[in-house]
């Protein structure tokens, strides 16, 4: 009897089963960790693939923005290109040029291998094209015409791949000239050759301009030298018209004069008269004549202008010039802040000061000693205007443009000396140096004589 | 006491009415002086060198005043000669002219002119010029020595 075989068998059975049981348990668990393990994988991966996706945005973003930059910066370039008056071109080679190479070698490859990739409209018309994207692509050698001077291959080589500013011409069929003035730049990396940018500038009209020029200043070479000879022309009359004209006047007041001394007694009243009046009429037209040579003066003997010190001109009338007239008056001179420097002709400067002053000296109020003011203030227009001032006799207003003429005298000559050229002196020498002069008066209380001179001279000759 | 003598003036001036102008207001003046007068260049070379109409002879003048603007031989040429010659250079020349114009002065200083003179306009003028050249020529300065 065998029934522990029976169990045994199922012992057996539920032995493997068990066995069995704890296998897929174990398998499982094994297969839990595992799909754990995956699972922590794939986390991971997931992880990094967001990560990853983070970056390609990210990197879009910025792809984005450099193409928007690029974009920009190209849209300028652009602009700058259609915008240009001046041709400009890129070209590049299509494949680098060996530097150190002999010479004619590398001629030779610029000719093969040399293709314009970019140029403006400018360049274009140059080569009777209307857009620039019309020479994309071409060689040079495509477009020029014999007789076409500008810079040639060797020329480039032999300049370092470097021309500046060259000026160049081209003619066309009719015979009309063109000029340009051409530079061009090689890129050269590493030794080599490889692309160049031009700039072709049509200055035909400049060159126009510049020939006018030279033209315009011949003319006026010969308007200046027509001027100064009849400049001459007007010094040599007014010199001989004083000069020839005093001879025979001397005679007539010298022997007038000694006349007058022989014959004191021997004549009648009426005779000594009429002798004094002609001898007087004598001197009276030297000093005519005199007044009117330094009149004509003004213009014809011009002296180049320089910065003058107006307190130095009237220091020097005070000391010289006007030292007796201001002792015999009683006079003084006021100055009561230093006087603005001006452009002009120093003894001319003295001139006028000299008549204004004197004059404002001469004309004074019965026994009121004359006072005389000078004074500058700059103006606007870089001129200065000086103020002479005095207490005198003044001027009425209907008169205010007359004094200005020659010989114009307002008082007889018994009241106040001078022949009345002294103002109109004065207005040619202000005119001389582009300025005015005018009077503010009242009669009884003085006048002021105002006029206006250049500040500074500009920095060219004279 | 030493008796002063009289000054020689020679002047060379064509013009009539101003030799006698010049004449004049020299006779004014304080100091006896023998004015000697010649009308041209050339009479005032025959002058100076005793010939012509001076071969009997004519005294060494002390001054020589000269007018620039004569017919024939010039001022300048009258000046220039007496200037080149040995004997005659030691003689003080003063100019005295109608003219102002600078080239005639410098010309003139060039030449070795002692001094330049403008003619005044009046009687007067002259005679104040005239006084002036006696006073700076035979009063100031020391006279060359009669036998030179």
């Amino acid at each position: 009897m065998r029934v522990t075989g029976a169990r045994d068998e199922v012992g057996q059975l539920s032995r493997v089963f068990d066995d069995m049981t704890a296998n897929l348990k174990k398998s499982r668990e094994e297969l839990e960790e595992y799909s754990k393990g995956l699972e922590r994988m794939v986390g991971e991966r997931a992880a990094e693939l967001a990560r990853a996706n983070e970056q390609l945005q990210q990197n879009i973003i910025e792809r984005k923005k450099a193409e928007e930059e690029l974009k920009k910066v190209t849209a300028r370039h652009h602009r700058l290109m259609d915008g240009s008056i001046d041709g400009v071109w890129f070209s590049v080679f299509e494949e680098s040029i060996d530097i150190t190479l002999p010479e004619a070698e590398i001629v030779r490859l610029m000719g093969e291998r040399e293709i314009i990739v970019e140029a403006n409209d400018a360049v274009a018309k140059m080569y009777g094209f209307d857009e620039g994207r019309q020479l994309v692509g071409k060689r040079w050698t495509e477009l020029q015409y014999p007789g076409d001077n500008l810079p040639s291959s060797l020329e480039l080589v032999r300049s370092h791949y470097k021309i500046d500013r060259s000026v160049r011409t081209e003619k066309d069929s009719m015979g009309n000239i063109t000029y340009y003035e051409e530079t061009e730049v090689g890129n050269i990396v590493d030794n080599k050759l490889v692309s160049f940018f031009g700039l072709t500038r049509d200055i035909t009209e400049r060159k126009k301009a510049e020939e006018e020029r030279e033209t315009l200043f011949e003319e006026l070479q010969v308007v200046n030298s027509k001027l100064g000879q009849s400049n001459k022309e007007l010094q040599d009359f007014a010199y001989v018209a004083s000069h020839d004209l005093q001879e025979p006047l001397r005679k007539i007041t010298s022997f007038g004069t000694l006349l007058q001394d022989s014959l004191e007694g021997k004549l009648d009243e009426d005779q000594q008269e009429n002798l004094g009046f002609m001898v007087d009429g004598g001197k009276r037209m030297q000093t005519m004549i005199d007044d009117l040579l330094t009149y004509s003066r003004v213009t014809t003997r011009v002296r180049s202008f320089q910065q003058v010190d107006l307190n130095e001109v009237i220091e020097d009338l005070k000391s010289v010039e006007l030292a007796t007239l201001l002792d015999e008056t009683g006079g003084c001179i006021h100055i009561p802040e230093p006087l603005l420097s001006v452009w002009g002709d120093s003894s001319q400067m003295h001139q006028l000061l000299q008549n204004l002053v004197g004059n404002g000296l001469k004309f004074q109020r019965e026994k009121i000693p004359p006072e005389i003011t000078v004074q500058t203030h700059q103006t606007g227009d870089n001129m200065v205007r000086v103020e002479v001032q005095d207490n005198g006799i003044g001027i009425a207003e209907e008169y205010h443009e007359q004094v200005f003429t020659m010989f114009k005298r307002l008082h007889s000559r018994e009241r106040y000396k001078g022949t009345g050229i002294g103002l109109a002196v004065c207005k040619k020498i202000v005119e001389r140096h582009t300025g005015d002069i005018g009077i503010k008066s009242t009669p009884g209380e003085g006048s002021t004589f105002w006029f206006t001179l250049p500040r500074e001279g500009r920095s060219r000759k004279n | 006491m030493a008796k002063l003598e009289p000054l020689t003036i020679l002047l060379v001036e064509d013009d009539l009415a101003d030799q006698k102008l010049i004449k004049i207001s020299l006779r004014r003046q304080k100091v006896a002086n023998d004015l000697c007068i010649v009308s041209s260049g050339e009479e005032g070379m025959d002058f100076l060198h005793r010939r012509g109409d001076y071969k009997s002879g004519a005294p060494r003048p002390d001054l020589i005043l000269l007018d620039l603007n004569m017919p024939g031989m010039g001022g300048k040429e009258f000046l220039r000669r007496v200037k080149n010659d040995e004997h005659l250079k030691k003689i003080p020349v003063v100019i005295l002219t109608t003219s102002d114009a600078e080239r005639d002065i410098v010309d003139s200083y060039k030449l070795q002119a002692s001094g330049y003179v403008s003619k005044p306009v009046t009687l007067a003028g002259f005679e104040e010029v005239m006084e002036k050249i006696e006073e700076y020529w035979f009063v100031l300065c020391k006279r060359l020595p009669k036998e030179c």
